[in-house]
């Protein structure tokens, strides 16, 4: 018998629903132990989320892979989906899954175009509103437009919603204690969706109002609930419930919000220099986080640059570690970026080079230290290990985002 | 909590017929996995299996509200918990119950009440009347109405006009405390209505409703007639859920109570 917790696991065979599409993925502790587990990831609304714990399961159909393919997962690993086409399980993170079956996509979107839907979102695909688009034709002609309809309204516009919210709440998460993090991922998995009249799909977020204004979220632009939208022609609203009555909230302006700000509720402490320090597609250890928020610490308080938020993160290169800093305040946004042969050496170069920058800025225009306020915009602290197939697909720079409302179909 | 040795008959729990809900209209919610869902639209109906605790062949239901089995590690909840598939049947006019009891005895009697529950008192004495009018007494003696019920919430009034002495009374409002929405981590099975009944119960053309998986919602290459074309053809509505396999069961089941809710109480579903 396994432990009843864990750390690690290994990814031994898989659980069906139906023999297309996604499936559960099973592990134990040892090849010949007895007790199964799942993983549970840690944003339960996001397959491209990190492994955060091991649960038992009984599962009644177990199904094994070969030998061959059986892989540790440690807790923190990127979240493994399985995807099934044709007898054959596509393993890995969506983005993964989704480019190996590119030379069956085209038969996938004929015959299960709601799980290739599902794959697009959660791999923040460009193709996301064309498979939306898809889907609901299917479930219109084989259903009715009532359940194409009821499916768009209360499952997909809701699971793109999640992950919008959680984006960009995620700032404001390096302002929270862990249990009060988790809580605030709790809140977003609790966020509803209903077909409020006709093309108009409410999405109620009362859960959130502890932690973010509901008004200024309201007015946020919500790329992925905007792109699985437009495929069917409809928009959205966000509305606050409570007992008796809805009040919407104003939909009229929708922007990039320059930074969420955390409802009173939540003390986001006395500092006013954020920073935040993430490994991209590799662990950065406990040492590495620490050293790098005091270096770029130090280095902005050389400048005399008490406010304002940085984020520093840390990914493969080709050779070495590639370190990125990007550091915004009110008045002044400054980014830089440096290869090395080791973490700590990425560092201190690209330090050097985001106080050059900052110091070549201030001879131009004279930076008003004490107006800069906080701006809490950027990636807050995640941690991802590097998986060899994952880290094509998870270490690219952030530049290759794709905004999936852009897709032109 | 314990059953009695031998059986004795009882007075129903509750009875005060002031307020019957006059409609008659009860749901009942039996909630099961993927693979007991397929195998009962196969099968036409709802089949009785063996309960150890009873010594009888029994299917279990919930007056309209999904139960769920958090934290239990046996293969039927896995299962349940993973792949839930439920189904919604209104009370079947031409059968009775074969026992009404006011929570989840299957819980009670695995001892997960038991710090709640009063030690004295034995699983028979809360067991409730087999009548409509006697089931529709006690959710309104015990919640007020229907939608208190279906959130687990119980009349405080009805609480505070308890006699001392009432013990059974006490202890089912002290379980029932379980199943509250203010409740740190709520089981609804505890104050969730179990209706159990000694013979099959037939699903087709009977207004029966389906919570399924929205994966069920796709063929694929399958050539096989699909699970929905047979629901069709049996009358058998249905609403999908957003099944993914990194969910956790809490959120499987919070969407589907909110369908139950939906279902229930307000706007006709899908497939229908």
């Amino acid at each position: 018998m396994g432990s009843d917790n864990p750390a690690h696991a290994l990814l031994v065979g898989y659980e069906q629903l139906t023999d297309f599409g996604f499936a559960l993925l099973l592990y134990k502790t040892r090849p010949n132990s007895n007790a199964w587990y799942c993983a549970a990831p840690e944003k339960p609304y996001d397959a491209k989320s990190y492994v955060s714990r091991f649960d038992l399961h009984h599962p009644e159909q177990e199904e094994y892979f070969d030998a061959d393919a059986i892989q540790e997962i440690r807790i923190g690993d990127p979240y493994p989906s399985v995807f099934f086409w044709e007898g054959r399980a596509h393993i890995g993170s969506p983005e993964a899954i989704l480019s190996s079956l590119r030379d069956h996509v085209r038969d996938v979107e004929k015959y299960t175009p709601m799980s290739l839907t599902d794959l697009s979102l959660y791999a923040r695909s460009r193709q996301l509103r064309r498979h939306a688009s898809t889907t609901y034709s299917y479930l219109t002609s084989r259903f009715g437009a009532q359940t194409a309809h009821s499916w768009f309204g209360a499952i997909l516009v809701r699971q793109a919603a999640m992950l919008d919210i959680d984006k960009l709440v995620t700032p404001l998460r390096h302002a929270l204690e862990r249990a009060q993090s988790q809580a605030l991922t709790n809140a977003i998995a609790k966020i509803r969706t209903s077909v409020a009249g006709r093309s108009i799909v409410r999405i109620e977020a009362r859960g959130l109002v502890d932690y973010v204004d509901l008004q200024q979220l309201a007015r946020a632009r919500l790329p992925l609930t905007h792109a699985v939208c437009r495929a069917v022609s409809a928009t959205y609203e966000l509305a606050e419930m409570s007992a008796d009555d809805v009040d919407v909230l104003s939909p009229t302006e929708r922007r990039v919000p320059r930074g969420m700000s955390l409802t009173r509720k939540v003390s986001s402490g006395g500092d006013e220099l954020h920073i935040s320090v993430s490994g991209k597609g590799m662990h950065a250890g406990a040492a590495l986080l620490t050293a790098a928020s005091e270096r770029v610490r130090q280095s902005l308080a050389g400048l005399g640059i008490l406010r304002g938020s940085a984020s520093v993160t840390f990914s493969r290169a080709s050779v070495g570690v590639k370190c990125s800093i990007a550091f915004n305040a009110r008045q002044q946004k400054a980014t830089a970026r440096a290869t090395e042969g080791n973490a700590y050496d990425a560092l201190q170069s690209a330090c050097e080079r985001l106080m050059q920058q900052i110091r070549r800025t201030r001879s131009q225009r004279r930076l008003d230290r004490h107006g800069a306020r906080s701006l809490k915009l950027q990636i807050g602290a995640s941690f991802e290990r590097r998986d060899d197939d994952d880290d094509r697909s998870t270490s690219q720079d952030p530049s290759d985002a794709q905004d999936p409302s852009d897709d032109q179909h | 909590m314990d059953k009695r040795k031998t059986r004795t008959h009882r007075a129903p729990l509750v009875l005060d017929d002031r307020k019957v809900r006059d409609d008659g209209a009860f749901y009942l919610v039996h909630v099961t996995y993927v693979g007991a869902g397929r195998q009962i639209i196969d099968a036409d109906q709802i089949e009785v299996r063996y309960c150890k605790h009873f010594g009888k062949s029994l299917v279990y239901f919930f007056l309209e509200r999904p139960g769920y089995r958090p934290g239990e590690s046996d293969e039927k909840s896995d299962q349940i918990n993973r792949f839930p598939f439920v189904f919604i049947t209104p009370m079947p006019a031409e059968q009775s119950p074969f026992h009404v009891y006011p929570f989840d005895t299957g819980a009670a009697l695995n001892k997960l009440f038991d710090d709640k529950a009063d030690p004295f008192v034995y699983l028979e004495d809360y067991e409730l009347g087999r009548e409509r009018s006697q089931i529709a007494a006690h959710i309104n003696w015990a919640f007020g109405s229907s939608e208190a019920y279906f959130r687990g919430d119980v009349l405080a009034d009805t609480i505070a006009a308890i006699n001392p002495w009432d013990d059974v009374e006490k202890s089912f409002f002290d379980i029932a405390q379980i199943a509250t929405s203010t409740h740190n981590r709520p089981d609804k099975r505890a104050s969730a209505v179990e209706i159990a009944f000694a013979a099959n119960i037939p699903i087709t053309h009977r207004g029966v409703k389906v919570i399924l998986p929205k994966q069920l919602l796709e063929w694929g290459k399958n050539s096989n007639t699909h699970l929905l074309e047979k629901m069709r053809d049996k009358g058998i509505a249905w609403h999908p859920y957003n099944w993914s396999a990194f969910s956790r069961p809490d959120d499987f089941f919070e969407e589907i109570t909110a369908i139950v809710e939906q279902m229930i109480y307000t706007s006709p579903s899908d497939g229908e």
